[in-house]
């Protein structure tokens, strides 16, 4: 079968795009740009790594902003999981990531002593605009990748492009023609070298957290505000949902929830693998793990 | 499979993993005597279990590693017995090997003593194999899922960093 490949960087990772169909030249060049606009559209809004973006706008200055078309269903979702965890899982842990030295700049150098989170629940939101009683670091890591799968999928959809596989830097998402399954290995966190079993991928979502990839000091990408640490006990999550930005918080919130408490509101299947590599898998994860 | 106790306390599991591999390497002495005594063999038994330097430095991973060079190929099913502060318990382990590697254990717990009861099953159940990584060159993947590759500008920063530490 015919394959159209893009292979580019973007928001800070290597992206490889494939689309099952075979297209012509100028049919590529005008999806490529397509796509590109709406990745740069997105960090414009979300990147605190952006200096004139969004986000950065909002961590100088309190006051009321407009928000883009598609903020809503983003707000929503950290909204949710901020209820749910009581707090842990927040947008506004953007400082103390700052704080802990993962800025813009990459300092690496924890700065002062990290200072709890405004509460989320305090920042008022509409389908256009949000208002802050004082400025605030909102910080989407933790689920802002997988909705902009999400935002892409819609989009290639739109463009009757029914088939492709997207993959921005090992976090995926995939629809096939009937029955073609994605064969994924599941990369060991330790040694990228090695993956630490096999996933079929029928459709759907694949995104994977690691903690000792982006690490410094003491601290790693994810940081429980209420310990004010990072998670130590697991090294590595996978997680499975028909939906990428599910998908790419809930990878994140293991490290910081225990999955039962995810379980009782969202549906998805996952992988744990704990620092000592022992596993825990959802029985509709179905991976073929090595041991 | 129960992670309760896994996850609230990662310093118990590891004694429970410690204890799966002491418990595991005792039970394939007594089956490897066992086995001798059936098939009359004359290979000395001592020195069989060989770890390599980096495993026996993580000593509770090393379980899947764990290479038992004179063993046959089966599956052996033996009763450990050990003294509990109450009196002799046994718990059955059962392990199957291929190529002088376990490729499968699992045990089950055997205690009379309302105490050794409570340990063994607080054992069995976190009782864990443990993952090991395959050479990605060696499997025909379409795709590999992991934590995003790690930014460019953070790489640079964590260079300059150690730079900077070797040099002051």
């Amino acid at each position: 079968m015919q394959q159209t490949k893009f292979s580019f960087e973007a928001i800070g990772t290597t992206w490889q795009i494939d689309i099952f169909e075979e297209l012509n030249q100028a049919k590529r060049v005008k999806l490529l740009r397509e796509i590109s606009e709406l990745i740069e559209l997105f960090e414009r809004s979300y990147s605190r790594f952006q200096s004139d973006s969004l986000v950065s706008q909002m961590a100088k200055q309190a006051g009321r902003y407009n928000l883009p078309a598609d903020a809503k269903p983003l707000l929503d979702f950290y909204k949710a999981m901020n209820q749910l965890s009581k707090g842990i899982f927040t947008p506004c842990i953007g400082q103390m990531l700052v704080e802990a030295g993962y800025d813009a700049n990459y300092s690496l150098a924890q700065k002062s002593p990290l200072t709890s989170p405004f509460p989320f629940e305090k920042l008022a939101y509409t389908n256009d605009s949000i208002s802050l009683p004082k400025p605030v670091l909102l910080d989407f890591g933790a689920a802002g990748k997988g909705y902009l799968l999400d935002l892409i999928v819609v989009f290639l959809e739109r463009e009757k492009h029914p088939y492709f596989c997207l993959d921005a830097g090992g976090d995926i998402f995939y629809q096939g023609q009937k029955g073609q399954k994605l064969k994924v290995g599941l990369e060991n966190p330790a040694n990228l070298e090695q993956v630490l079993g096999i996933l079929e991928l029928e459709q759907g979502s694949l995104c994977s957290s690691a903690g000792n990839r982006r690490k410094w000091n003491n601290f790693h990408h994810i940081i429980n505000p209420q310990t004010k640490s990072s998670p130590t006990k697991v090294l590595a999550t996978w997680v499975k949902t028909p939906q990428a930005m599910l998908a790419d918080g809930l990878a994140t919130a293991l490290f910081l929830i225990e999955p039962e408490i995810l379980e009782s509101k969202y549906h998805f299947d996952y992988l744990i693998v704990y620092n000592d590599y022992t596993t825990r898998q959802s029985t509709g994860f179905k991976a073929k793990l090595f041991n | 499979m129960s992670d309760e106790i896994n996850s609230s306390s990662p310093n118990n599991s590891k004694l429970y993993a410690g204890l799966a591999i002491g418990l595991i390497a005792v039970v394939l002495v007594a089956a490897r005597q066992f086995n001798q005594t059936e098939n009359g063999s004359e290979t000395t038994p001592t020195n069989q279990v060989m770890e390599t330097g980096q495993q026996a430095a993580e000593g509770d991973r090393a379980l899947e590693m764990v290479t038992l060079a004179s063993y046959q190929d089966g599956v052996y099913d033996v009763i450990g017995e050990y003294m509990s502060p109450g009196g002799a318990e046994q718990i059955a382990v059962k392990v199957a090997l291929q190529d002088g590697v376990i490729t499968e254990a699992s045990v089950e717990t055997q205690a009379v003593r309302p105490n050794s009861v409570k340990f063994q099953n607080i054992f069995a159940e976190n009782y864990q194999e443990q993952v090991i990584g395959k050479s990605i060159d060696q499997l025909k993947l379409d795709k590999v899922a992991g934590s995003s590759l790690t930014p460019k500008g953070f790489n640079d920063a964590l260079e300059k960093i150690k730079a900077q530490a070797q040099t002051s």
